[in-house]
């Protein structure tokens, strides 16, 4: 018998009929091709560019409405020892590091099981070197315990230049450096990558390796060994990975000039633009000229008030339809007050959830998201790039530069006359709003205060709601079993301890995060320490 | 005529893609397969295999001697073949506006690699090349059985023979086989392939094109499997002959649903994956199988704009001119707030790549997205897909074989209306309404 069929009143989806219960918000563009969870694990020495990739990888993850975390070992690290020294917490051979060390990934595993079994995660990215094939072992352990699948991302890359450009962006002003000048940081950090290389043992694709699944990223990009990917999220990784690139460049976002819908209040449409509209493009020529850049390309909608804008610059420029305005449906050309007569339940619905509501007939910012990741991925390929488009369409690239969820998007301000300059700097982006000082009218609108919140829109089992990248946990308390690792008495000999500084012990260790067994042992291994300390001194 | 399509065109200078690897590697497989997937995509690409130039110069292959490297003559005319494919490369690009090139040959010296360079370098075309690499032996005796023993070369031949010969024929370029070496040849852009996909090495991708072409290479198998494609059953509108909306079945089209469920558990189908359109008339249809689906918004009817709902005759009484312009070009015509054809075949790209990572699917959709789907099958050009046949009611099976795809329909046996219009004769903008309706079909 042929269940009956009703349409989701918010993202217009047609769902078999349940009983009162509402029904669970669903991927609505297209299927979800993530079941089991996934755990990407970064390999690689220091500063080649694991942590960039973790966390630029989740932002696109969580943009495309795959729930993603980053769970970087090093910050567990520093919760646990509070202050780094020098590199000798590195060496291989200083054991109460090791343990350390070793007992920060076990709990970021632990982290990661949370998240992806009670979370609704996803894809965890494990980011650490992880250049042992113990510890990789380790985790392809932990990974078939649980039931998640294992996908390895190696950095691979030998030149001197790029890895003293990636410490200089991204060591040097680290928590762990910031007593430190940066020539010292720099020789420091270099030591430790030191510490690493005796022990590295790469991915070998042809013997050790080869029924793992992963992908070697050689010299930033230059050259890449896929091995055995197993599904549809690994290939879209694998995609983006190659597409991806580091050379410095800006992206402009902005919106067409003010055109004569917009001055009406109408939504969608395609009209031209009205004089304001002009007088912003001309300043827009005139804007870009100033920037003085090598090689700018100029992207525009099928629309004619975003083409009318390109046209004012004198370039070439080249139309995308998948940049064109949210499709409104049913409402399209009318104003808000219209739609509030006419469709006053719609009109209501679009304020509960503005992120899935879609119009009926048209669209959402969910199928926005799906329609824009084709220009997405050409973006990173690009370089220098001026993309005219629209309010709806520029909030949906803005969150995926700067990682803002669903909740986030459809609220974020676009004004019109405004260039938006993005420019890629450390693990983020820079942005800087130009006003082109020209008057428009103003069309954002924003959450209205009374509206009843739909059912939590964050975090659900399966869902695909976009999410900021999580923040790291290491704010909550984690273990309270550590006493069930084993961690021996320290040695007295104490001849290759790092160095602590004397001034600062460690007593702002959590209680939370360390059983008294390791507290005591961390004393002791100070007291050791200090001794030393004051021998050398 | 320039013409804007939906999605720039990313293609500046053109570019060879060159293959390499030893006979029975997939090389042509590979080509062919490309070839169609770019020009699906609105990419003009043509495929030159010097086989086939080798076997105009040479009417009759005798045996695998031809290909000793010993036999001078035999060499020369095999250089002569290469050569002329360039050429003709040079001719597609030039006088065709090609924009891809697929040069389909063994390429395995390094030599042969050095002079397609320096052509293409000489030309101003970028060169891509995809080698394939296999030495698992059941693959190879696979594709010999596939595609070699059909290959006019073997058409007379005695089967053991031909494979004794096809093996023979494989050692002679083995010899002299250089595969493309990771560190000499660094500064150029290629994709290894080892062991149909279980592995792959990137170097260099140059541009958009390049890295589709790899995305592409990456995500297709070839494990045997079958994709069904139908409609949604009869719709409400369809009864009355109205163009897009959101309708639900009507009796005969539950009937059909009900008949499709009982069709494909026929089948026998290992792990069938269903997918449907956002659409109440695909969902309904999906609902009698009882099995779980997946709802694609991509998957929806082509969005005739201002059209939608209307009949036909609706749209000749208001629209005469956009009507007669949809006949004039119904590939490009994007329906007024609407979408083309075009438009469509870019919305339909995910699909298809998801499509080739799948294994058994049935995907029940729309006439217009249907002819999309078909012509990337059947290789159909653009002019062609928006006239294909896919009338209601019926189960197309494709099952890939050798370089194509076998096609199985089968009608159910539920009557339905046909919705199916031809390209009248008179396309016209000042045609009389009469001229414009020929075709129409009948309904309510």
């Amino acid at each position: 018998m042929t269940r009956e069929l009703t349409q989701n009143r918010i993202q217009k989806i047609w769902e078999p009929t349940k009983d009162d219960r509402p029904a669970p918000r669903r991927a609505a563009g297209a299927p979800h091709f993530a079941n089991p969870p996934t755990v990407i694990v970064m390999v690689g020495l220091p500063a080649r560019g694991k942590t960039y990739m973790s966390k630029k990888l989740t932002r696109y993850l969580n943009w495309i409405g795959m729930p993603t975390k980053v769970f970087n070992v090093g910050e567990y690290r520093r919760e646990a020892v509070k202050n780094y020294s020098s590199y000798d917490f590195f060496k291989p051979d200083n054991e109460c590091a090791v343990k350390i060390r070793q007992q920060c990934a076990l709990a970021a595993l632990r982290d990661v099981t949370s998240y992806l079994k009670d979370e609704g995660g996803q894809v965890a990215v494990f980011d650490a070197t992880n250049t042992t094939r113990d510890r990789r072992e380790l985790i392809l352990q932990f990974g078939s315990e649980n039931g998640f699948k294992i996908f390895f991302i190696e950095s691979v890359c030998d030149d001197p230049s790029v890895i003293a450009s990636n410490i200089m962006e991204v060591k040097v002003s680290c928590p762990d450096y910031r007593d430190c000048n940066k020539t010292d940081a720099m020789l420091d950090f270099q030591r430790r990558i030191e510490c690493y290389k005796t022990s590295y043992q790469p991915l070998d694709p042809d013997q050790y390796d080869r029924d793992l699944s992963f992908i070697k990223v050689i010299d930033v990009g230059r050259r890449f060994l896929v091995n055995r990917i197993q599904d549809h999220i690994q290939s879209k990784i694998v995609y983006y990975l190659m597409n991806i690139h580091v050379q410095p460049r800006t992206i402009y976002l902005c919106r067409h000039g003010e055109s004569t819908d917009n001055l009406q209040g109408r939504l969608g449409g395609d009209a031209g633009l009205s004089p304001r509209g002009k007088q912003f493009a001309a300043a827009l020529a005139g804007f870009v000229q100033e920037q003085q850049l090598k090689d700018l390309k100029v992207w525009t909608s099928q629309l004619c008030c975003s083409i009318q804008t390109a046209e004012h610059l004198g370039v070439p420029y080249e139309q995308w339809k998948a940049l064109n305005e949210i499709d409104a449906g049913m409402c399209e050309e009318m104003t808000y007050d219209e739609m509030k007569e006419k469709y006053p339940e719609e009109f209501a619905l679009r304020d509960e959830d503005k992120y899935y509501y879609r119009y009926p007939a048209g669209e959402s910012y969910q199928d926005l998201v799906q329609r824009v990741e084709p220009v997405i991925m050409d973006l990173e390929r690009q370089e220098n790039v001026l993309v005219i488009c629209h309010q709806a369409i520029m909030r949906c690239l803005l969150a995926y530069f700067l990682d803002k969820s669903a909740e986030e998007m459809p609220y974020l301000k676009c004004p019109l006359h405004t260039v938006l300059k993005l420019t890629p700097v450390a693990y983020g982006c820079k942005v800087e709003s130009m006003s082109l000082n020209v008057e428009a009218v103003n069309t954002h609108r924003d959450r209205p205060e009374e509206v009843k919140r739909g059912p939590g829109t964050l975090i659900r089992r399966n869902s695909v709601t976009p999410l900021t990248s999580p923040e790291s946990n290491i704010k909550k308390p984690r273990i309270d079993d550590l006493d069930q690792a084993p961690i021996h008495e320290l040695p007295p000999t104490g001849a290759s301890l790092a160095l602590c500084s004397p001034s600062r012990l460690p007593l702002s260790l959590s209680q939370h995060w360390l059983g008294k067994v390791c507290l005591r042992t961390v004393l002791q291994y100070l007291k050791v320490v200090s001794l030393l300390v004051f021998q050398r001194t | 005529m320039p013409w804007i399509s939906s999605v720039p065109q990313f293609c500046n200078s053109p570019t060879m893609i060159v293959m390499v690897g030893l006979p029975a590697r997939g090389k042509t497989y590979i080509s062919k397969k490309l070839t169609r997937y770019l020009n699906w995509i609105g990419v003009p690409t043509k495929s030159f295999n010097v086989g086939q130039y080798r076997r105009e110069a040479v009417k009759i292959y005798k045996n695998f001697e031809f290909f000793n490297p010993n036999n001078e003559e035999a060499m020369k005319i095999r250089k002569a073949c290469a050569a002329a494919a360039l050429k003709d490369v040079a001719a597609y690009f030039l006088k065709e506006q090609g924009q891809v090139a697929v040069f389909d040959a063994t390429n395995t010296t390094r030599e042969r690699r050095a002079v397609i360079l320096s052509y293409a370098k000489e030309k101003g075309y970028k060169v891509f090349f995809v080698e394939s690499i296999c030495e698992v032996p059941e693959i190879i005796e696979e594709n010999i059985k596939q595609v070699k023993f059909g290959s006019p070369d073997y058409v007379d031949r005695d089967i053991v023979e031909a494979m004794e010969d096809f093996s023979q024929r494989i050692d002679c370029y083995r010899a002299s086989y250089m595969p493309i070496d990771d560190e000499k040849d660094r500064k150029l852009s290629y994709i290894k392939i080892f062991d149909v996909g279980s592995r792959y090495l990137v170097n260099r991708v140059q541009d958009h094109i390049q890295s589709r072409i790899v995305y592409y290479l990456m995500n297709i198998h070839v494990t045997p499997r079958s994709i069904y494609l139908s409609r949604h059953g009869e719709s409400e509108l369809n009864l009355s002959g109205r163009i897009g909306g959101d309708s639900g079945l009507s009796p005969r089209g539950q009937k059909y649903a009900n008949a499709l469920a009982t069709f494909i558990r026929g089948q026998n189908i290992r792990e069938l994956k269903v997918w449907t359109s956002h659409m109440k008339r695909t969902i309904q249809t999906a609902e009698a199988l009882g099995v779980q689906y997946e709802q694609w918004k991509a998957l929806n009817e082509i969005d005739a704009g201002v059209c939608e709902e209307l009949t036909y005759e609706e749209i000749q009484e208001n629209l005469p001119e956009e009507f007669a312009l949809r006949d004039q070009d119904k590939y490009r015509y994007r329906y007024p707030k609407g979408e083309s054809y075009e438009d469509l075949v870019h919305r339909l790209e995910p699909v298809i790549m998801e499509l080739e990572r799948q294994e058994n699917v049935l995907v029940i959709c729309h006439q217009a997205v249907f002819r999309c789907l078909l012509a990337y099958f059947l290789d159909k050009p653009a002019d062609e897909l928006p006239y294909l046949r896919c009338p209601l009611h019926t189960v197309l099976k494709l099952t890939p074989i050798a370089y194509g795809c076998k096609v199985e329909s089968f009608f159910l046996n539920i009557e339905a209306v046909n919705t199916h219009r031809e390209r009248p004769v008179n396309v016209d903008i000042n045609r009389n309404p009469e001229e414009a309706l020929q075709t129409v079909p009948d309904h309510i």
